[in-house]
């Protein structure tokens, strides 16, 4: 029987006292296994969520995702605050391990493979929102509008494509340079409308 | 083809979202070292990238969750890591009979190969390097692996000059690689690592040659299920796939 997720949100850290998080991962990195249950019931939907979109494939989405929440347990100890929060480090880290998989998949199955076989559509139908992150996809849906087409298309391709830069750039026929400076910009703009209305 | 010192601050944005490839993450990592405010802002372009995760979130299968517990409760988890002026002497001292080195024989040997990867970088480039590997995240340093419990020394074998030894742990699920003896490559051209698992190469990065033909140790990640190490010679900003035969080959199974 599935556990709800707790509704204990983390703002993005940083603010002086240690949250609920934090201190869930120092029990985590001391060996304690129901903090662990705890951490994944509050953390796994959103990285099984991201990795299904970018990987695309159910059971190595599956995969993924056991990696990494594995990864969260051996490297709690390393988690270190003042480079962000405890749900940015297990999202940062589901991101990287998330492009690895499709980029070696890519690189395994032939160098021919057309760059643009990855999805680069509109969000997976098949995404079962949960609850209580409605408002939480609202208001980042409302300030991905806050980006110009070009910096939003940009961070699309990067996060969810899992492409490259030069990868953005050709797909785009942009300069490399401009997708840098696009990916930077939005991401910029995107951080800026949540801080604010966080 | 390199990037101007001063134009990698552009590369916040890309590197938060794993958009660059190996070598340029490689110097922008090395650039994170000397830069707080770029620091700061990948810190800031992370939290964001991660509210883009947050926004898809999905109901977990209890049968997921149950195989995460189940991994878990067979896992190890890493010790802390030690604050700067600790983590050098840390081959020495990590010993369950402490302060008898001779009474472990693979923590002497741990120690002796941390002092040869040290001799072979020199002080400058030895702190250069552990502080490059502290920039980076969730990667095992070279102390890490060569201070674990169950280290081994594999010997590799070579198609033409040049021998290569890997210091692998399945405990650390890594191995610290290096290579002596290469000649060097025409401009345009350099060696590169690869791990090979399940019949597919997968890329690590291009390594450096320092003094006297020896590359700069690196260390591979998630060497648990992998048959080997192997070095091709490749264009000097590496490749996704080896385009030339192994020069040299250290088996892992």
């Amino acid at each position: 029987m599935a556990r709800q997720p707790s509704l204990r949100r983390v703002a993005g850290g940083g603010s002086g006292a240690p949250d609920g998080d934090e201190v869930l991962l120092r029990r985590i990195a001391r060996g304690d296994e129901r903090a662990f249950e705890e951490l994944y019931d509050e953390v796994a939907g959103a990285v099984l969520g991201m990795v299904r979109r970018v990987v695309r494939d159910p059971a190595q989405s599956e995969e993924v995702t056991q990696e990494v929440m594995v990864e969260v347990w051996r490297r709690a100890s390393r988690y270190d605050p003042e480079r962000g929060s405890v749900r940015t480090w297990v999202l940062t880290m589901a991101h990287g391990r998330a492009v690895d998989r499709v980029r070696s998949a890519q690189a395994a199955s032939g160098r021919e493979q057309k760059v643009g076989r990855r999805e680069h559509h509109a969000p997976y139908d098949e995404v079962v929102e949960a609850a209580e992150d409605r408002l939480d996809r609202q208001q980042v849906r409302r300030c991905l509008e806050s980006l110009t087409d070009l910096q939003r298309e940009s961070v699309r391709l990067a996060y969810w494509g899992g492409y490259t830069q030069r990868e953005v750039a050709e797909l785009l026929g942009a300069p490399v340079g401009t997708v840098k400076t696009r990916l930077r910009d939005g991401l910029i703009r995107l951080r800026d409308c949540l801080g604010a209305s966080a | 083809m390199s990037t101007e010192p001063n134009d990698l601050h552009v590369l916040t944005g890309a590197y938060a979202v794993h958009a660059l490839d190996d070598d340029e993450r490689a110097a922008f990592e090395q650039h994170l070292r000397t830069c707080p405010a770029c620091r700061e802002e990948v810190r800031g372009l992370r939290a964001a990238a991660a509210r883009l995760a947050s926004s898809e979130s999905v109901e977990v299968s209890p049968a997921l969750r149950a195989r995460v517990l189940a991994e878990v409760r067979q896992t190890r988890q890493l010790p802390p890591r030690l604050p700067e002026e600790d983590r050098r002497g840390r081959a020495w001292r990590r010993s369950p009979l402490a302060g008898s080195l001779s009474a472990r024989p693979l923590a002497t040997a741990a120690a002796a190969a941390a002092i040869v990867v040290a001799a072979t970088l020199g002080g400058v480039a030895w702190q250069q390097h552990q502080e490059a590997e502290h920039a980076r995240d969730a990667v095992q340093t070279v102390a890490e692996v060569l201070a674990a419990p169950d280290v081994r020394t594999v010997r590799g074998t070579s198609n033409g000059p040049g021998t290569a030894t890997a210091a692998v742990s399945a405990q650390e699920d890594a191995a610290v690689f290096t290579a002596r003896d290469l000649p060097d490559l025409p401009s345009g051209l350099a060696y590169q690592l690869w791990v090979l698992r399940d019949g597919r190469a997968v890329p690590e990065p291009v390594l450096r040659l320092g003094a006297g033909g020896t590359t700069v140790p690196v260390v591979a990640d998630d060497v648990r299920d992998a048959q080997a190490l192997a070095v091709t010679v490749e264009p000097s900003a590496g490749s996704v796939t080896p385009t030339s035969d192994p020069l040299l080959v250290v088996p892992l199974a």
